[in-house]
Parts: C-alpha cells; sequence; structure tokens
C-alpha cells in the first residue's frame, strides 16, 4: 500500500501502524509524514538547532518499541513525544542549557521595526517561527506545556501523563502561559528586549 | 487593549487551535494567531531524511540491514550531492563507473549512519558517526577474496579530513576502478580538499574511523563485525560498528552518549561495506555488520 497522498485519518494511521510494526516501508513512512513535522518542530522550541539531529534518535528508539506497541496511532504519537521530552531533557541537561537562544533570534530577526509582534503574528508568521516566539516569550515549563498541546496536539491529560504532573497543574501552567503570551505579544517593550 | 479574563474551555480552545484571532476574546487575538501558526501542518510529502530515517527503522524492526529502495537510493544521491557537494565547489559527480559523494557527514549522526550504511550498496562512501571517536582500527575484519581488496582497503587517508573522507574515499574508488580514467573532477580533486592524497593511513587519530583502520590484513570470506549494537545503545556505551568503508573496521569505540537510552547514530545502523568501485568486482570486500539496534 502506497503511503497518503492526504493528510490520513485516524483509521488509516492505526492501519499504518500496524503495517509500521511489522517494518513495512509504507506504514512507517506514513506514520514518519504525519508525525516528524510536528515532532521537530516541538524539538525546535526546546532545542534549537539540534532539533533535527534529536528527532531521528526519537524515531530510532520509537523504532524499537514498534514491533510490542500496544495502542493506535494517537497513542503512538503520545509516546511519541513523551520520548521527545526525554531526550529534549536529556540533551540540555548534557549541555547545561535550557535554551537555544540563536533559534529565537532568528525568529524575532523578521519582526519589522514598527510594528508589534501581535500585529506581526497576525499579518503572517511561519510555523517555524511561531515556535520560536513561543519559546522565547515563556518559562520552560510553560513553553513545554504549550508546545505539547499546540504543536503534538495532545490534550491536557496527555501532556500531564508526558510531562509527569497532575492535569489541574497543567491546566494552571496553560492560563500562566496564555496570559503571559498576550501581555508579551502586546507589549512593544518585550519585542525591543528580545531584539536586542 | 483590556484583556478578559480566561475560563478553562476558552483556554484549552485556544491551544488546541479551535480559536481564530478574529473570533478570540479581547487581548488574546495575537495569542490566537501565534498559536494557530504553530499548529500549521505540513504537507503530507517526502521530508528529509526520510529516507534514511525509514531504512533505519526497518533495520532495527527486521532485525537485518535494509537497503534503500531503488528509487529512494537515487533520491537519497541526489539529495546528498545537492546538499552536500554543492559546498564542496561542485566536487562532486556521478563520473564513468564510480560514484562519487560528496557527504561532508553533517546529516544527523543516526541518519549519517544510514546513508553511509546505505550508500556503501552503491558503492558510495560517506563519513558514519559511528565511526567518530578513538580510531583504532587495525583492519581485522578486512575481508577480499582477492588481493584487490587490500587496494580497495587502503584509501588514502586525510589527516583529521572530517568531512572529507567521503570526497577522498569517492576519489580512490574512482582511482581503482578507472585506472588512468580519472574524471575531471576527481583530477581537481587534490587542488580543493588536497590533503587526503598526501596523509598516510592509521594516522587520522580516529576523527573518522574510517580513516583510522590500518587495514592491512585480508580474509578470504566474508567475516561480520560488530553485531551488537544494541547493546551499546541501551547503555549509552560507544557503537562498534563495522560498517563503513571497505576494509576498515576494527575496534572503533565511538562516543557514546550518557543517560539510559541510546546517543546518536546507534539504533538500527548497521555496518556494511562494499570496496571498490563499479568496475573492481574483484575486489569484493564486504563485511555486514547487522544486529538489532
Amino acid at each position: 500500500m502506497p503511503a497518503f497522498r492526504s493528510v490520513p485519518d485516524d483509521d488509516q494511521l492505526d492501519e499504518a501502524l500496524a503495517a509500521a510494526s511489522q517494518g513495512e516501508e509504507w506504514g512507517l513512512v506514513a506514520l514518519y509524514r504525519w508525525a516528524h513535522p510536528p515532532l521537530v518542530r516541538y524539538l525546535a522550541g526546546r532545542a534549537g538547532d539540534e532539533a533535527e539531529d534529536l528527532a531521528s534518535e526519537v524515531w530510532l528508539e520509537a523504532s524499537r518499541r514498534l514491533a510490542d506497541f500496544q495502542g493506535g496511532a494517537q497513542d503512538f504519537r503520545r509516546f511519541l513525544f513523551a520520548v521527545a521530552h526525554r531526550r529534549s531533557i536529556d540533551r540540555l541537561r548534557r549541555q547545561g542549557r535550557r535554551r537555544t537562544e540563536p533559534t529565537v533570534a532568528t525568529a524575532l530577526e523578521a519582526v519589522a521595526s514598527d510594528a508589534t509582534v501581535e500585529e506581526l503574528v497576525l499579518d503572517r508568521i511561519s510555523a517555524e517561527e511561531a515556535t520560536a516566539l513561543i519559546s522565547a516569550l515563556l518559562p520552560d515549563d510553560q513553553a513545554e506545556v504549550v508546545l505539547l498541546r499546540v504543536v503534538a496536539g495532545l490534550s491536557v491529560a496527555e501532556v500531564a501523563e508526558v510531562v509527569g504532573r497532575r492535569p489541574a497543574a497543567v491546566s494552571v501552567i496553560q492560563h500562566r502561559a496564555l496570559r503571559r503570551l498576550a501581555r508579551s505579544l502586546q507589549d512593544s517593550p518585550a519585542l525591543q528586549r528580545y531584539r536586542s | 487593549m483590556r484583556r478578559t479574563r480566561l475560563d478553562d474551555r476558552t483556554a484549552d480552545r485556544l491551544t488546541a487551535g479551535a480559536v481564530t484571532p478574529e473570533d478570540a476574546p479581547p487581548g488574546y487575538a495575537g495569542v490566537a494567531g501565534l498559536l494557530q501558526a504553530a499548529r500549521t501542518g505540513a504537507a503530507a510529502q517526502e521530508l528529509p531524511y526520510e529516507a534514511a530515517t525509514v531504512a533505519s527503522m526497518r533495520s532495527v524492526l527486521l532485525g537485518h540491514p535494509v537497503p534503500l529502495s531503488t528509487s529512494r537510493r537515487k533520491k537519497m544521491i541526489s539529495k546528498v550531492l545537492t546538499a552536500k557537494a554543492a559546498a564542496l565547489a561542485g566536487v562532486a559527480v556521478l563520473g564513468g563507473g564510480g560514484v562519487a559523494a560528496a557527504a561532508t557527514g553533517s546529516l544527523p549522526a543516526s541518519v549519517q549512519s544510514t546513508v553511509s550504511s546505505a550508500l556503501s550498496h552503491v558503492d558510495i562512501s560517506v563519513p558514519n558517526p559511528n565511526h567518530h571517536g578513538h580510531g583504532h582500527g587495525h583492519g581485522a575484519t578486512s575481508n577480499g577474496s582477492t588481493n584487490d581488496s587490500s587496494k580497495s582497503s587502503t584509501a588514502p587517508n586525510g589527516q583529521g579530513l572530517k568531512g572529507n573522507s567521503g570526497l577522498c574515499n569517492a576519489a580512490t574508488h574512482n582511482k581503482d576502478s578507472q585506472a588512468g580514467t580519472h574524471s575531471r573532477v576527481f583530477s581537481n580533486f587534490s587542488t580543493v580538499v588536497g590533503t587526503c592524497t598526501t596523509a598516510s593511513p592509521g594516522k587520522s587519530n580516529g576523527s573518522n574511523a574510517n580513516n583510522g583502520g590500518d587495514s592491512s590484513s585480508t580474509n578470504g570470506s566474508t567475516t561480520s563485525g560488530s553485531t551488537d549494537h544494541g547493546n551499546s545503545a541501551n547503555h549509552g556505551q560507544g557503537s562498534s560498528n563495522s560498517g563503513g568503508t571497505a576494509g576498515t573496521s576494527g575496534t572503533s569505540t565511538g562516543s557514546g552518549s550518557s543517560g539510559t537510552d541510546s546517543g546518536p547514530g546507534h539504533a538500527g545502523t548497521t555496518g556494511s561495506s562494499h570496496s571498490g568501485g563499479n568496475d573492481s568486482q574483484g575486489a569484493s570486500a564486504s563485511s555486514h555488520a547487522g544486529g538489532k539496534g
């Protein structure tokens, strides 16, 4: 069976997962095309330029467990991001830093001098730039929750499982993150600070 | 603009991308736009590193090396040549029977390992990150059914030529397979890269284990190298991979990563190498280091 030409639905993804667990190429390709773009964006928000490298590690670890994987494609997606979460933490700990600043600078270089960030966001911004902005404007724990919710598409309960917190705590973090984003996007000083 | 207080449901809808800037609560239009932008999906098309990553995953799942399919191999060669060779002033060519790959080893580590393995099936040698570290290979598992194997295994090696070893090896293969008929690119190769033609084997101090081996010994039959990539992946040890350039192998100890899981480029990567160019069939050195990662 060929890989899907458009975004597959859940049934197709489940089918692809079953095929992938048997080592069938089309299934692996379908899973990869479905989950890799958000995976890389999430990792870019967490580890900057090393996102692609980390993502390949995540996929290889996932493949080791794929044969015995229980669950559907959405479960696999959650599992994939849980691995990515651990990998990014390991990587950042090893490197003794929290986030990659060049990514932030790159994202904000595109900001026009006389526009607020909010105007720019509403005007045009790529997924990569949006991810970088989220990472730049939020503290680490808030950025983690927002990226898992928004980029990975996980529910609050799933995010809680991935980050090892209770769902209520994740909801609180989410609220704080949204308030902070709203404030940052309206305040020019925030823009000036990151631009400099 | 004054911001309203978000309730849980609105917050969930915002992060779920279900709120457009126009429908967002006062003060949250920018947030809605930002989150929607971050959520933008990608088209279902082939992605960078897809072929190599999928091949690696299949190798892990099936427990044996999985070469790229012909179409994917061609695409990968094209990508490698485009992305890497272009950076080296066009010193990449598919010339005569020899195939040059100017991979500089800058793919993601685990992908690079698979690229190295996969392209070796089409007689292209590119750096393998699993060989980084202390290149103590002494050619213990260099194989070859004819004396030609020694020729192919004595690739001119660079002195710390990280990133250029692929070119060096490719140039050598071209040389071996087309004696006296070097392509123009390879005739210019030493001008561009220079050092690999003057280096001595075994002197590269492990910058790339493909270069580090003194692979002078030959065995009459194929001998497998490391078959236990999985251990290195699980214990954070460097992987020992006998793949890569023909005739080099041995006790290469890669730079493993700490932690409970594998570091870059461990799982599913399998060493497999063919020596010589397309025309040097006699030098049938091959070492397949299979094993489940």
